[in-house]
């Protein structure tokens, strides 16, 4: 493509010309800034060096080619001429901060009474800052921007596999273009009967099809009931939240009473508590499987609720010890002097300190029990069963429904993804570090 | 009345002891100070009075009660801790409100409002009420800290170093007002400082502790002029008293390796061997003095002068008011107020 000798497939030529043309929007504008023009004069310039970068960058790629030769190694070769290239091209950008003109002083737009010419590495006013301190910001941005977009890339390939028909998904060269459909969906929640081609001349004559019913009919199918997709979706949330919330319940409670308290051989208790979780669950479900059949627990959700909670409390317990060992002590005793019981203190003071440990800890937690497949696999069969080990059962006879395993995926990662962004706040740490001085 | 009285508690951390069969009362509305150096066991004396940490040995009896299996809450004491410890992510007023919120109190809203505005105004917090504790400086979260404590009306205060990290001059005002609003209010109060000055100045009575020992219990003026042991003579008193190995000899007290000699007390029995304590503001430079040294430093501290005494190989020192123009190698005389020797043998304790 683009009829240049690169040694690079399409996907990465676009991929690096979006980056060049990010770090040129990013950049110039706080040099722009700097000196006192406009902010749309520098995004403007700024692009348009991003792509005289991009197409520089792979100018310097052919040019570089020979070194894999001498490096004798494609791969490494074409790497190190990515490196030299890319380093080669920031010097150029910065270079270039030179090169803009101060504005004139009726053409001053947004310089507040001129920010230091000096460097100074850290403001909170924006125009005081060096631009070349904002300049390797707006770089780290765009690094981090280009990662996360690669990193999403099986993600929201998954998401066009669940909407595309079934020839689209295993055409080949996939199509990134395609008409999307519900097909993947529908099949993942429906159960279908084939039918004949009498048959379907006879549907076609009925009036009172759904929409997803003409979907399937396309295909030669008859929807006959719901899948057990759904059931197996609100199993897994069940589980997985309840054992959630009685892990990090118990798990809290615990972790507070090895943090506050002399308890007699701790040390080895909280080992021991950790030795639970050092078999790999594989080893250990066959045991399990014969105890939960003894008991009666073989397939049901309390057994299931159980198992993830145990599995899970011996993490929740480490992690939120060391969590609540950060919060000084002198907060509960300065409530207990004045006034309150153990537990009145710890909800009204411990609790609210604990915040960021206890997001933390749902959140790992919630992941484990939602992905968990081993157990489930083991352990449930059709009333508890949740969706890991039931997204496999969806591969089916007659061919392999890429379609509706996208869908299942997707429909799968929601949960965590809602879990997590909710409580992303209290992820980060330090914020509400507390008002004690060491005396 | 004996308000509160610690009796034979000791307490051991693993292999410290902290605690060694410490025992003393305190009266109704008395300000105690707790005195020592660093480590000496004052914060593990409250703690324990306050029931957050058990002795091993011993009670800790309120009003002739015995309370050991009181929890911190029924104990009815307010504790302001050594590293203030504010409630964080609560404002200042939620901080003071927040012991009469207790469910043991059940105040209503309106009374707790009250007194909380009334404290607020009398330490001087009444403007940072709504803010934020986490970012209040030092002096001020020390202030809300003791605000805390005096919202309530409690059997006993127990504060620990509260003034240590305020500047000298915040230090001082806060000083005057906690012994006002402790006079007015006639709140008993233990007091732990390792200052000498906060101890002599604000206390009725005062314990002096060491090593997790009683050393001396008695009021500022037993302490200073009648101190118990060497250790007490040095912990109190600026600059520290002259402490010389002394002899008896011919009649006469004789100060080791100086050309010191003084008359001997008759008023009580003196070892051949002993230590021979002088304030220094009992060394007085006179013109018609008995004694000659030579001038070996002075220290102009402004209201004072402080001038080291060269005599033989020892060292005395001496206040002189105001500034003097004494110049280092000049020869003085000087005289020893005799009356108010302190003798003690070589162990350390008083003779
Ligand atoms: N929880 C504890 N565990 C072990 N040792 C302790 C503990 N608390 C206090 N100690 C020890 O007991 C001794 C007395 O401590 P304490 O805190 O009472 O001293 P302090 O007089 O308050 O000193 P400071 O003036 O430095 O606050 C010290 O040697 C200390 O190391
Ligand atoms: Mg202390």
């Amino acid at each position: 493509m683009f009829g240049l000798d690169i040694p690079l497939p399409d996907f990465w030529i676009a991929y690096f010309f979006v980056f060049w043309v990010l770090i040129g929007g990013t950049t110039a504008p706080v040099m722009f800034r700097h000196q006192g023009h406009p902010v749309w004069l520098g995004v403007l310039t700024g692009g348009v060096v991003g792509v005289i970068s991009g197409v520089v960058f792979m100018v310097l790629l052919t040019v570089l080619k020979p070194l894999a030769d001498v490096v004798d190694d494609p791969f490494l070769g074409i790497l190190v001429s990515i490196l030299i290239s890319a380093v080669l091209i920031l010097i150029a950008l910065g270079w270039l901060r030179r090169f803009v003109p101060l504005a004139r002083a009726n053409e001053v737009v947004t310089l507040a009474e001129g920010g230091p010419r000096a460097p100074v590495t850290y403001s909170t006013r924006v125009d005081k800052v060096d631009p070349s301190w904002l300049s390797v910001q707006g770089i780290r941005a765009t690094v981090v921007v280009m990662l996360a977009v690669l990193s999403l890339i099986p993600v929201v390939w998954m998401g066009m596999t669940a909407f595309k028909s079934r020839a689209d998904a295993v055409a080949s060269p996939p199509k990134v273009i395609f008409e999307p459909t519900m097909e993947g969906f529908i099949s993942l929640l429906t159960k279908r009967r084939q039918l004949t081609d009498a048959q379907i001349a006879e549907y076609k004559q009925r009036e009172d099809l759904a929409w997803y019913d003409e979907v399937m009919l396309k295909r030669g199918q008859a929807i006959i009931g719901q899948s057990d997709y759904v059931k197996r979706l609100r199993n897994s949330l069940i589980i997985a939240s309840v054992s959630t919330v009685l892990s990090v319940t118990l798990g809290l409670l615990s972790a507070y009473a090895f943090s506050r308290f002399r308890i007699p051989g701790e040390g080895d208790l909280l080992f021991f508590i950790l030795s639970t979780r050092m078999l790999p669950p594989v080893v250990v479900t066959i045991p399990i499987f014969l105890m939960y059949r003894e008991l009666g627990l073989y397939d049901t959700h309390i057994g299931m609720i159980l198992l993830y909670t145990a599995f899970n409390l011996s993490f929740s317990v480490w992690l939120l010890k060391g969590f609540i060992d950060e919060i000084p002590r002198e907060y509960e005793e300065a409530a207990l002097v004045d006034g309150y019981t153990r537990m009145q203190a710890f909800r009204k003071i411990v609790l609210p300190q604990a915040v960021t440990g206890i997001a933390a800890t749902t959140v790992f937690s919630f992941i484990f029990a939602w992905n968990e497949y081993a157990f489930a696999l083991m352990l449930t069969s059709d009333k508890a069963r949740t969706a890991p080990p039931s997204i496999p059962s969806v591969l089916g006879t007659g061919g392999i429904e890429w379609a509706a395993i996208a869908a299942g995926s997707l429909g799968f990662l929601i949960p965590v993804v809602i879990v997590t962004f909710s409580l992303r706040r209290y992820l980060l740490r330090g914020v509400t570090f507390g008002a004690i001085r060491q005396g | 009345m004996s308000n509160v009285a610690l009796e034979h508690i000791t307490k051991r951390f693993k292999d410290v002891t902290a605690l060694d069969d410490v025992s003393f009362s305190i009266t109704h509305g008395e300000f105690f100070v707790l005195l020592g150096p660093t480590g000496a066991g004052k914060t593990t004396t409250l703690r324990v009075i306050a029931g957050l940490e058990k002795q091993d040995h011993g009670d800790v009896i309120f009003d002739g009660v015995n309370v050991n299996k009181y929890t911190p809450a029924d104990r009815d004491v307010a504790f302001v801790f050594q590293q203030y410890s504010l409630y964080p992510t609560r404002t200042v007023y939620e901080n003071l409100a927040f012991p009469l919120q207790s469910p043991l109190r059940k105040w209503p809203k309106e009374r707790i409002d009250q007194r909380v505005k009334e404290v607020a105004e009398k330490i001087h917090i009444a403007h940072l009420l709504h803010r934020k504790t986490a970012n209040l400086s030092g002096g001020e979260m020390q202030r809300v800290a003791l605000g805390r404590a005096l919202v309530r009306s409690p059997r006993l205060f127990l504060m620990d170093e509260p003034l240590s990290n305020l500047d000298a001059k915040l230090r001082e005002a806060l000083r005057i007002e906690l012994q006002h609003l402790q006079k007015t209010e006639g709140s008993t109060t233990l007091f732990v400082t390792h200052d000498q000055i906060e101890a002599l100045t604000m206390a009725d009575r005062i314990a002096v502790l060491n090593q997790g020992r009683i050393v001396q219990i008695g009021t500022p003026y037993d302490i200073y002029d009648r101190p118990a042991t060497t250790f007490v003579a040095q912990l109190v008193g600026i600059p520290r008293i002259n402490l010389l190995p002394a002899v008896r000899e011919n009649g006469l007290l004789n100060v080791e390796r100086s050309t010191i000699r003084l008359p001997l007390p008759t008023d009580r029995t003196i070892p051949q061997r002993f230590l021979l304590g002088i304030r220094p503001e009992d060394v007085r430079l006179a013109p018609d003095g008995d004694l000659r040294g030579e001038v070996a430093l002075t220290e102009p501290l402004g209201v004072e002068t402080v001038i080291h005494i060269r005599s033989g190989q020892q060292t005395l020192l001496s206040i002189a008011p105001g500034i003097t123009d004494l110049k280092i190698g000049d020869v003085i005389a000087y005289s020893i107020v005799r009356e108010r020797l302190h003798f003690f043998d070589l162990d350390g304790v008083r003779l």
